[in-house]
C-alpha cells in the first residue's frame, strides 16, 4: 500500500497543480487549513464557505466541495469523502475540471477497495473525455486498479494507453510493464484443486505443495495419529469403536486437511500477485521521476 | 448532505458577505444543525455566543441548541453539563425550565435510569406549567419500562393517567407495562435442573429442540463410550478416562448452555418489547 500511497500522492499534486489562487477570505483561510493538515476545521470553513456561496456564478462552491472531499479523505472518511467529490462534479461547469474531479474520486474509490466503481468510471473518462493529459491520467489508474483486482490483461490494456505519446524515455518503462503483464498468467501460480487432491491422498500434500510445510506436516501427524485410531479398533474387532472415532475424529480433521490445503495455495497464489503488484509499481514509479 | 445548505441563504447582488458578524454565524449554525452536524453547529453556537453581550434569555436559548447539539450527537455527559449551566446561570429563563426535563432525559439515554428518576423527582417541584410536569412524569414512566420493571410502571402510569390530564402517551405505555407483565418468562434454576437429570433437556425447555437433542446425543455416546473403556479395562482405561472426561466436559457444559439459553430467551423477548416500546414512544420524548 506504501507505494500505492506514493501514486496517491501524485494524483493529489497533479490536480492541485491545476487549482486557481483563491481570494476570498474564509476561502483562503480554509486552504490555509488544509495544507497545515487541519482537516477538520477547514471542512469548516469550506462548509461556511459554500452556505454563503451557494448561487456563486463563478462555481467556486464546486471547488469547495472538492477540497472537502480531500479532507475527508485524509482522514479516511471514504463515503463523506466521496459524496463530496461527486458533488464538486456536478457543481461544476468546465469539462476540463470535471474530469480531473473525476479522476481524484476513481483515485478515492480505489483507496477505499471499491475498484469495481473506480474502474467504470476512469473507463467512462477514457471513452469521454475531449482531454488527451485526461486520459492519460484516467488509463494510468485505470492500470493501477486492474493491478489491485489482479486483472492483468485489463491492467496490461490500460498502461499500454497511457504510455501511447508519452515522451520517447519512457519507452523502456513501457515496455518493461509490457512484458511483466503479457507473463502475468504465467507467474507460477498453484492450483487449489490439485492441493485438494494431494491432500486427499496424503493428508498434508497439499499443504506441502503450497510450501506450507509447518502445516502440511502437522495434518500428516494429526491424520495419522487419528488413522491409527481407527485401524487398531478395527484390528482389534471393535467396529463400534471405530466408526466412533472415525465420525467423531478422523473425519474432521481429514476434512479440515483437505480444506486448508486449498486455502495454503489461496494464501500462496495471493502473496504471488502482491509481489508481482509490487514489482510493476516500482517500475511505474520512475515514470514520475 | 450538504445540499439543505445550498439555497438557505441568498446575499444580495453586490452586497459583501461579513461571514463572523453575529447574524450570520447564527444562520450558519442553525444550517449546520439542520444538516445534522451537530458537533460542528455547536462550536459555531459558541463562537456565536462569544460576538459579544447578548441578554440572560438569549444566551439560555443558545446554550439550549449546543445541549441538544451533543445531545443528539450522544455526547451525554456534555449536554447535561451544558443544560446544569443553563439551570444554574439562567435560572430565570423559560429554557432553565426545559433544561430540567433535558438533563433528565440524557441520563436516560445514557441508561442511568436511576439517576434519570432521582432527578425527576427533584425537578418536579421546581415546574410550573402542567404540560411540562406531565413530560417529567412520562419520562419516569419510561425509566420504569426500560428497567424492565413493568408492574412498578403499570402501578405508576394507572395513578399517573387517573391523576393527571388524560393523554393517549400514558396510555400506551400502560399498554406496554401491562405487555411487559404478560411476557413468557421462563426460570433458568428449573433449566439447569432439567439438564442435570436429563441432558438437553433444560435447551428443550428454553425452545432449543434440536440444540437439546444434539447435547443429548453427544453426552450419551460419550459417556456410553467412557462405560465400556471402564468396564473392559477397568479403573486405568485409558479410554475410559478420555471420553470420561469429555463427557464430564459436555455434561456441565450443557447444564451452564441451558442456563444461558433461557437467559437469552427471556432477554430477546423483553428486548423485542423494549424494541417496539422505542418506536412508538420515542418520537414524544424529544
Amino acid at each position: 500500500m506504501f507505494i500505492f500511497n506514493k501514486f496517491f500522492q501524485v494524483g493529489l499534486v497533479l490536480c492541485l497543480s491545476a487549482l486557481p489562487v483563491r481570494s476570498d477570505r474564509v476561502l483562503s483561510f480554509a486552504d490555509h487549513l488544509f495544507v497545515v493538515g487541519q482537516d477538520e476545521e477547514a471542512i469548516t470553513e469550506y462548509k461556511r464557505y459554500v452556505f454563503f456561496h451557494s448561487e456563486d456564478p463563478e462555481n467556486t462552491v464546486g471547488y469547495a466541495y472538492y477540497k472537502m472531499g480531500l479532507a475527508y479523505r485524509n482522514q479516511s472518511r471514504w463515503d463523506e469523502a466521496i459524496a463530496m467529490l461527486q458533488k464538486s462534479v456536478q457543481s461544476e461547469n468546465e469539462e476540463r475540471v470535471r474530469d480531473e474531479r473525476r479522476i481524484t474520486l476513481g483515485v478515492t474509490l480505489i483507496a477505499c477497495g471499491r475498484f469495481g466503481e473506480a474502474d467504470f468510471l476512469l473507463l467512462k473518462i477514457e471513452i469521454f473525455s475531449p482531454f488527451d493529459e485526461t486520459i492519460k491520467k484516467a488509463s494510468f489508474f485505470r492500470g493501477i486498479c486492474n493491478l489491485y483486482t489482479s486483472n492483468w490483461a485489463e491492467a496490461r490494456t490500460a498502461f499500454q494507453s497511457y504510455f501511447r505519446g508519452q515522451r520517447p524515455e519512457t519507452g523502456d518503462l513501457e515496455m518493461k510493464v509490457d512484458e511483466l503483464l503479457s507473463q502475468a498468467p504465467k507467474i507460477g501460480y498453484k492450483s487449489p484443486g490439485l492441493a485438494k487432491a494431494l491432500s486427499t491422498v496424503v493428508p498434508g500434500l497439499g499443504q506441502i505443495y503450497a510450501t506450507d510445510w509447518a502445516g502440511g506436516i502437522n495434518a500428516l501427524v494429526i491424520n495419522a495419529a487419528m488413522g491409527y485410531l481407527v485401524v487398531h479398533d478395527l484390528a482389534q474387532k471393535q467396529i463400534l469403536d471405530a466408526v466412533f472415532n472415525a465420525l467423531f475424529l478422523f473425519e474432521r480433521f481429514y476434512s479440515g486437511n483437505r480444506q486448508n490445503s486449498e486455502e495454503a495455495v489461496t494464501r500462496y497464489n495471493q502473496n504471488l500477485n502482491r509481489q508481482f503488484v509490487a514489482q510493476i509499481l516500482k517500475i511505474l514509479e520512475r515514470v514520475d521521476k | 448532505m450538504t445540499a439543505s445548505l445550498l439555497g438557505t441563504f441568498r446575499p444580495a447582488a453586490g452586497q459583501e458577505i461579513v461571514y463572523f458578524s453575529p447574524e450570520n454565524i447564527l444562520r450558519f449554525a442553525d444550517a449546520l444543525f439542520q444538516e445534522k452536524d451537530y458537533g460542528r453547529a455547536a462550536a459555531e453556537y459558541r463562537r456565536y455566543l462569544m460576538t459579544g453581550d447578548m441578554p440572560s434569555t438569549t444566551a439560555a436559548s443558545i446554550y439550549f441548541k449546543i445541549g441538544l447539539c451533543y445531545r443528539l450527537a450522544q455526547d451525554y455527559p456534555k449536554s447535561i453539563s451544558v443544560f446544569q449551566t443553563i439551570i444554574e446561570k439562567h435560572s430565570q429563563s423559560e429554557a432553565a425550565e426545559d433544561s430540567f426535563y433535558q438533563v433528565a432525559y440524557n441520563h436516560f439515554l445514557w441508561g442511568r435510569y436511576e439517576d434519570s428518576l432521582s432527578l425527576v423527582d427533584s425537578f418536579l417541584p421546581r415546574i410550573g406549567p402542567p404540560e411540562k410536569k406531565l413530560k417529567l412524569l412520562q419520562l419516569k414512566g419510561m425509566n420504569f419500562l426500560y428497567q424492565k420493571k413493568w408492574q412498578q410502571a403499570d402501578a405508576y402510569l394507572r395513578i399517573l393517567s387517573e391523576t393527571a390530564v388524560p393523554d393517549p402517551l400514558t396510555a400506551t405505555m400502560k399498554t406496554f407495562a401491562e405487555q411487559g407483565q404478560r411476557l413468557p418468562h421462563k426460570s433458568p434454576f428449573l433449566a439447569g435442573v432439567l439438564s442435570g437429570l436429563i441432558p438437553g433437556m433444560g435447551k428443550i425447555y428454553a425452545g432449543r429442540t434440536s440444540d437439546g437433542l444434539f447435547s443429548l446425543f453427544t453426552i450419551a455416546l460419550t459417556g456410553w463410550q467412557a462405560y465400556e473403556g471402564f468396564h473392559k479395562d477397568g479403573i486405568r482405561s485409558m479410554k475410559g478416562w478420555i471420553y470420561g472426561s469429555l463427557g464430564a466436559f459436555f455434561y456441565v457444559g450443557n447444564i451452564y448452555g441451558s442456563i444461558a439459553a433461557v437467559r437469552i430467551f427471556n432477554e430477546q423477548s423483553e428486548n423485542q418489547l423494549l424494541q417496539r416500546i422505542g418506536m412508538t414512544v420515542n418520537v414524544y420524548f424529544q
